[in-house]
């Protein structure tokens, strides 16, 4: 280091370090710093994390297009002089000028640009249009799972007002999109960049999804162009669509709109009609309601313990808190411990890092013992493969606590801490388990009830 | 690297001496020595060797797929056009992409004069301008419980990367996607080492803040910490 004794920033040396770029003296000095300091450490982590996230970028795939109309640019500009061949100046041939012609007219930036390009140079720009219901309304369409609950949603009254009141609102759900293909082009060009952006994901989820998948999608989103009053189902799609997005935020979209008259009386009409549709679906299997969704539950369990992190999102819809508890409660007892691991790890570990509503409430209807065995699977989780700290961890659950309706329920919460602190320091002893590949959970939580 | 040109960084005759050696250990070297010898199969060759990582880099100066093609094609033709003057005193990929810098420069010189005559509007982005408001707005991170598919992520990282400022976004691009060293990326944004440590540091922290949210799945956006959307380089 040229000068050990002037001020040094971290960050430039972290990254200096990552990249290879420090003289051996340097490099020893920062490992023996990130030796004796955790936060250090965590920081390395930190902005290693960040930039391996690069990776994930899509890749460019080399363009015969491009190489050939660059060729031809050459040659005439060898033929004609180069002034006549800037390509921001003037395109010189039809290709050029038609990919630039659609790029103004759409006005997009660099996300919907791949799909505007997309669209044109497939040449089917007008299917493309028209697929634009498809891929607009993807969230809602994959929510509903059939025309029935499109149908309940869209005869709520004042569903427009939440659609079209608010400007945040708007940047995630899209208005009904007009049926002329001409007026969809000027749709495409008043989008913001948000929306559009919102655009471009959907349409890489539809182009990476199975075809059977999409078919069937296709299929709904032609069904529904064919109703008399389709732009109600669309508007149905877009609340779904954005609440299937927020639900594990506790629609905050919603909650935002506190400007709409009447929202939560929409809200809970959405929730009653999808809820009864949930319900109405089960009970055509047997009348015995709890029973149903006993048996439905721990069938669903039984048959693939990877759907375990969905049973939760199902729980949301039940009528009956009682149930809902027991049949988590069953769960929980009868499970295997792959099966606990997996309900802790992937779904309430998941909902819990951002203390969603749902989140809270399962942990607040377990017994104080299940609830002991979840928090310990989290923070081991959180720590491990999360970017939390322990301390960060505790304020996380601390915050569960603040914010408690019965806060009677938490009453052992210190216990329970000192607890899963204990648990997990013991399993860190342990090697790192691959997430990817992780072993059923061998370390039976202890099902001790904490003393309070 | 030195360079007689403002457009079109070039050599000294000194570094002649070196253009064997150069062109030994750099095969892009030879096949652009046979460019100045009008060699069109070599410019055909480096075309497609380099044009998905041009293209990228303009990717870094423009948002729109379209411009950062033109700008690329400028690029080469600009290649095409000085390579009577070439001389090899470098990787040739540092003197390309200085080539790209300087245009990818120009560009965003020219848009942002003409932005002085028009109206402000939040949505005619700018490479600068998309801010972790709408980054928060992005579809996936909207959705705690729900893992993040691979082109969900690859847009939210997208996304982020373009709430860099435009230089660190550059240096970025010339570090994690073509390994250049400091001194390489120095040589081709015109810019001192220190500069581009400072740069990639920056960089790194910024990126690592906007995409908290999304790692933590949950973080509300304004606790984010804003990026320094101005340009953030010290030269």
């Amino acid at each position: 280091m040229s000068d050990p004794n002037a001020p040094i920033d971290d960050d430039e040396l972290l990254t200096s370090y990552l990249d290879g770029e420090l003289g051996e003296e340097e490099r020893r000095f920062v490992q023996h710093r990130l030796m004796d300091d955790a936060a250090l450490r965590q920081k390395l982590s930190d902005l290693q994390q960040a930039w391996d996230l690069l990776d994930d970028l899509p890749e460019s795939t080399s363009n015969q297009e491009f190489t050939k109309s660059t060729l031809e640019l050459v040659t005439l500009g060898v033929e004609k002089g180069w002034e006549a061949v800037t390509p921001n100046r003037k395109p010189p041939n039809p290709w050029l000028r038609g990919i630039r012609l659609i790029g103004i007219l759409l006005s997009c930036g660099f996300a919907v640009g791949l799909l505007s390009g997309a669209i044109v140079r497939t040449q089917n720009r007008r299917d493309e249009l028209r697929r634009l219901d498809l891929v607009a309304y993807l969230p809602g369409l994959k929510a509903v799972e059939s025309m029935e609950v499109i149908r309940a949603i869209a005869s709520l009254p004042d569903l427009e007002l939440v659609v079209n009141k608010n400007e945040i609102f708007e940047d995630r759900v899209f208005p009904v999109i007009p049926t002329d293909l001409n007026a969809r082009v000027a749709w495409v060009e008043g989008l913001n960049q948000s929306q559009k952006s919102l655009l471009y994901s959907h349409d890489m989820q539809l182009r990476s999804m199975r075809p059977e998948d999409h078919d069937q999608l296709q299929k709904l989103s032609q069904e529904i162009a064919k109703e008399p009053e389709s732009h109600k189902f669309n508007l149905a799609l877009g609340v779904v669509g954005a609440l299937y997005d927020e639900r594990a935020n506790d629609l905050i979209l919603l909650k935002t709109n506190t400007d709409v008259p009447r929202i939560d009386r929409i809200r809970q009409a959405f929730y009653r009609k999808l809820g009864e549709w949930y319900f109405q679906n089960l009970e055509k299997r047997d009348r015995e309601e709890s029973e149903v969704i006993r048996s439905w539950y721990m069938g669903l369990f039984q048959r693939d313990p990877t759907l375990a992190p969905y049973i939760g999102e199902l729980l949301r819809y039940s009528r009956n808190d009682s149930m809902r508890r027991a049949c988590l409660r069953e769960l929980l007892h009868n499970a295997s411990g792959e099966v606990r691991h997996l309900i802790s790890g992937e779904y309430v570990n998941n909902a819990g890092k951002s203390c969603s509503e749902l989140a809270q409430r399962i942990l607040f209807n377990l017994d104080p013992s299940d609830r002991a065995i979840l928090l310990a699977d989290c923070i081991d989780e959180l720590v491990f493969f999360g970017d939390l700290s322990l301390d960060e961890v505790y304020q996380v659950y601390s915050k569960w606590d603040r914010e408690a309706r019965d806060a009677s329920d938490l009453g052992s919460y210190e216990d329970i801490k000192a607890r899963v602190r204990s648990e997990t320091r013991r399993s860190r002893i342990g090697p790192r388990p691959d997430r990817g590949n992780r072993e059923p959970n061998k370390q039976e939580p202890n099902k001790q009830e904490p003393s309070k | 690297m030195t360079s007689s040109s403002p457009d079109v960084p070039n050599s000294s005759n000194a570094a002649a001496r070196i253009a064997a050696e150069n062109a030994h250990l750099d095969p892009d070297v030879g096949l652009m020595l046979r460019v100045k010898e009008d060699d069109s199969l070599a410019y055909k060759q480096l075309l497609e060797r380099y044009q998905t990582r041009v293209i990228r880099l303009m990717l870094s100066w423009v948002n729109s797929r379209e411009h950062a093609e033109d700008l690329a094609q400028e690029v080469f033709l600009r290649v095409y056009r000085s390579r009577k003057s070439y001389e090899p005193t470098a990787k040739f990929s540092t003197w390309l992409f200085r080539i790209a810098n300087n245009l990818g420069n120009n560009a965003v010189r020219d848009r942002s004069r003409r932005k002085e005559y028009q109206i402000s509007n939040s949505e005619g982005m700018s490479t600068t301008s998309m801010r972790i408001e709408n980054i928060a707005k992005a579809p996936s991170g909207l959705m705690p419980t729900r893992k993040l598919d691979n082109t969900e992520r690859a847009a939210m990282v997208q996304q982020a990367v373009q709430a860099l400022g435009e230089r660190q976004r550059i240096a970025m691009t010339l570090s994690k996607f073509e390994g250049l060293s400091y001194q390489e990326i120095a040589e081709s944004m015109d810019l001192s080492a220190k500069a581009v440590k400072s740069l990639l540091s920056r960089a790194r922290v910024n990126l690592r803040a906007l995409l908290q949210p999304y790692l933590d799945q949950g973080l509300p956006p304004s606790s984010v910490p804003k990026t320094e959307s101005a340009e953030d380089d010290e030269t």
